[in-house]
This record gives C-alpha cells, structure tokens and sequence, in this order.
C-alpha cells in the first residue's frame, strides 16, 4: 500500500470522516462504473457503492493495513453486486441471449462499439462478466485479481482468456463454445 | 499491434464509455452514505433506490388499508346496531379487552423507560482519542430501567440489544468473510455472587476456552473496578487473533455489573478504544 494510502487508512480507522470523504473521492467513480457494468442498472450501482462504502466504513478495523487495500475494496464490492444481483432474480427481466446474440451478429461488428459492450457483456456468466470489467475497466492486474476473486493465479489467467474469447465471439459474430 | 491488442484496447475503451453515466449518481451516493454514517449532520434517513419505489408501493398499501379500516369501522357500527349477529364476529370483538391489556402494559412499560430517555440526551458530541490524536464523535444513548443504568455509544459502529437478561453493543460489521472473532460489550448484572468469585468464574472460564491472561489489575478508568485482560494465543497471536477484556465493578449493596469486551488484536487501537469510551459514560441512576 502506498504509504500516503496507509496513513488515510489509519486516520479512518480512528473516525475521521474527512479522510474517508478523500477514500470516497478516490474510489467512488471506478466503483460505479464497475457496479454498473455488472449489475447493468446505474441505480442498482449507486446501491451497491452506498452499501460498500458503509460495509468499508463499519469493517476497516477489521482491514490489515499491511495488506494493499484495493483488493480488499473491490472483494467487498463485488460482494456486495453478487448480493444484490442474487437479490433481484426474481425480479430480473430476462433478456433473450438469442435474440442479443442475433442482433449483434447481425451488425458483424468489426470493432467494439460502445453502445453493444453491455449488451454483449449481458451473455457472459456473472464470474467473466465480474472479471472482464476488473481487468478492462479497473486495470487489475492478474495477481490482484485472484485476491479479490479468492481464486489463484492461473486459474485467473485461464478463466480470464475463456472469458475475452467469449466476449470477442459475441461482439464480433463469432461462435461460442458453450 | 495485434488483433488481440486492438480488441482490448477498444473493449477498455468502450467499457469506459459505457459506464460514464454511472458516475453521474456520484454525489448523490456519497449523500446517502453520510446520512448513515454521520447522521448528526444530515438527518435525512438513508434512501435507496430500490427502497425508495418499495416505500412508494407501501404508501399505496397503507392507504388501502386505511380506506378499508374506514369502510370496516362503518361495518362494525352497523354490526352494534344489529344483534343478530354471526357468533364468530361475537367472539372477534371478545378477544379485544385482552389486547387493550396488553397494549397498556406496553405503554406501562415505554413510559417507564422514557423516564431515563427524557433526562438524559438521546445523543451528543463527544471525543475519542486514538494514537494521540482527538476525533470529535456523536455518541448515542442506550438505557436499561430495570438495572437504572445508561450508557452512550456510537450507532456508526455499533447496536445495543437486550438478550436473556444480559445488554450487549454489538458492531454492526457483518462481513463474515472478513474472518474475524465477535466483536461486542457484554453488560451483566450479578447480584449473588461475591467479586472474588467472579473473578475466579471469569479465569476459570478464560481458562477453558485457551485464553491467556495478559493482564489483571485494579483500576480507575474507564471505570472503577478490576480489569482482567487475556488472549487466545500464549504468543501473542496474528492481527485477527481474539481478545477478551473484562471490567468488574461492585456496587454498595454487594451486587456486580461485568462488562466483557470482545474484540481482536488489530482492534486494540479500535474496538478496545471505543470500549472503554462507552464505559467511561456509563452511570448508574440513584432517583
């Protein structure tokens, strides 16, 4: 952890809420994104960020300051997406994966286009989805990934490869394996 | 570059775009987080989204239960004016009494424990000190009528519940995949043993649950009493290793409250502080 980070996490630890409001700053931005990615509604994100920062808040006594902090962060909000995620099934409307998948052959996509990204990201399972956004979005590094994902490092980098083959077969009209 | 590369730097790219609109809820979001964590500075109760259209849903139903409470009410008037009334409604309205009973003893009981909420202020501000700095704080009150005690604590952190006969300020961290031991105040009243004995109960039960006493001695804060202090590892244990930390104080009439703290060895700077701040405001009430 980078040694101005370890000071702000002691300061939290001890109650001062400026220093979680820069924690916030610094954080609340990627987390949305990330949230949103896998949760595909921006206000099931702000959701998600609200309950995280308060589980960070109320939990950080219990955070080794030793250890890098990112992981740690992330592990608790992709928890807090698997959560609400597993909350809302029976709620969830279903997109039909035939038809998105129809839809986006269709376009025969030679590059990523923005507004299909979503979409495409809808028919990976919730693990590739949540692995894709860390590594493309946030800029995890595999080792980083494995800590929040509790997973070892191979297993990361194979599951990570599935997954970008996966996603390249949808956006581009490609065939997917399973 | 490579095909590979183009595609992940136009899938970075693309996820980035996407996902801008997300961060438009950013202030908002922080509003709500303060509102829970700091609520002396906001009031407002924290809103959700998905709360918020529940709430909106509730709305609807308490009308409609209110309209058909009316239309019932206007029923029921007309059932009084006629005796030839099914029985099973004869015995609905005998069941009545009964709860007005225990609705008085309820009341009986909340005004017995709004006696303390009212003298005392249900929250204030006070100052924690941590590694030498002071941190301004809000302090919440917790009361108990049949012991005539208070104390304050922080509703950031932590919940008072009543259980079994012993009060206990919990934290309200609930990350079990954090692993780390129970971390709470136990508040317990002992009125027929002597402190002698419960100081050996206390040993013998740290004892059998290998903890290892770190410290025992009298003393004057946070509260006058004997303090025992152990840890469940002879060598001092890992960050997450559990601390049990006990305050024994008598009172004139021979009776005891233990106060049991538990916590874990990174919390000494946390939990264990916090602690001891609630219970240097612990009083008992003479009236």
């Amino acid at each position: 952890m980078f040694q101005s980070e370890s000071v702000q996490i002691k300061k939290i630890k001890k109650g001062n809420e400026q220093a979680f409001a820069r924690l916030y700053e610094q954080y609340a931005d990627y987390a949305l994104r990330t949230a949103f990615a896998i949760t595909k509604n921006k206000y099931d994100a702000s959701d998600v960020v609200q309950e995280t920062f308060i589980r960070v808040y109320r939990n950080i006594h219990s955070f080794d300051i030793k250890r890098p902090f990112r992981p740690w962060f992330y592990r608790i909000l992709i928890n807090e997406c698997k959560r609400h995620l597993h909350k809302k099934t029976t709620h969830a409307i279903i997109v039909e994966s035939t038809e998105v998948l129809e839809f986006l052959h269709a376009k025969g996509m030679e590059s990523v286009h923005v507004e299909h990204v979503m979409l495409a990201l809808e028919n990976l399972t919730e693990d590739e989805r949540t692995l894709i956004v860390l590594k493309y979005l946030d800029g995890f590094k595999e080792k980083e990934l494995a800590e929040v994902m509790e997973l070892n490092v191979n297993t990361i980098k194979s599951r990570l490869y599935r997954a970008r083959q996966r996603l390249k077969a949808i956006l581009r009209g490609g065939v997917l394996d399973d | 570059m490579t095909e590979d590369e183009k595609f992940i730097r136009e899938l970075t790219g693309a996820l980035k775009n996407s996902t801008e609109e997300a961060t438009d809820l950013k202030e908002e979001t922080w509003k709500n987080i303060r509102s829970e964590l700091f609520p002396t500075q906001i009031k407002k109760r924290p809103f959700t989204w998905r709360k918020g259209i529940l709430a909106a849903c509730s709305g609807i139903a308490v009308m409609t239960i209110i309209f058909f409470a009316l239309v019932t009410d206007m029923f029921t008037d007309e059932i009084k004016m006629n005796p030839n009334q099914d029985s099973n409604d004869i015995d609905e309205v005998k069941d009545l009494p009964a709860q007005d009973n225990d609705t008085k003893q309820d009341h009986k009981e909340t005004e017995k424990q709004q006696l303390l909420e009212e003298r005392f202020p249900k929250e204030k501000q006070a100052e924690i000190e941590m590694e030498g700095d002071k941190y301004p704080i809000t302090v919440h009150l917790a009361t108990n009528e049949e012991l005539r005690y208070i104390i304050y604590y922080d509703k950031a952190f932590y919940k008072f519940v009543s259980e079994a006969g012993i009060d206990r300020i919990v934290s309200i961290s609930d990350d079990h995949e954090l692993d780390v031991p129970e971390v709470a105040m136990e508040i317990k009243y002992i009125s027929e043993q002597t402190e002698t004995k419960v100081i050996e109960n206390i040993k013998n039960g740290l004892n059998k649950e290998g903890f290892f006493i770190l410290r025992e001695e009298k003393v004057e804060t946070p509260i006058d009493g004997y303090m025992i202090e152990a840890i469940q590892d002879e060598n001092g244990g890992v960050w997450n290793t559990a601390v049990h930390r006990y305050y024994i104080k008598s009172n004139k009439d021979g009776s005891l409250f233990v106060f049991k703290q538990m916590f874990f060895v990174e919390a000494f700077e946390g939990h264990a502080i916090r602690f001891n701040q609630m219970l240097e405001s612990f009083q008992q009430i003479v009236d």
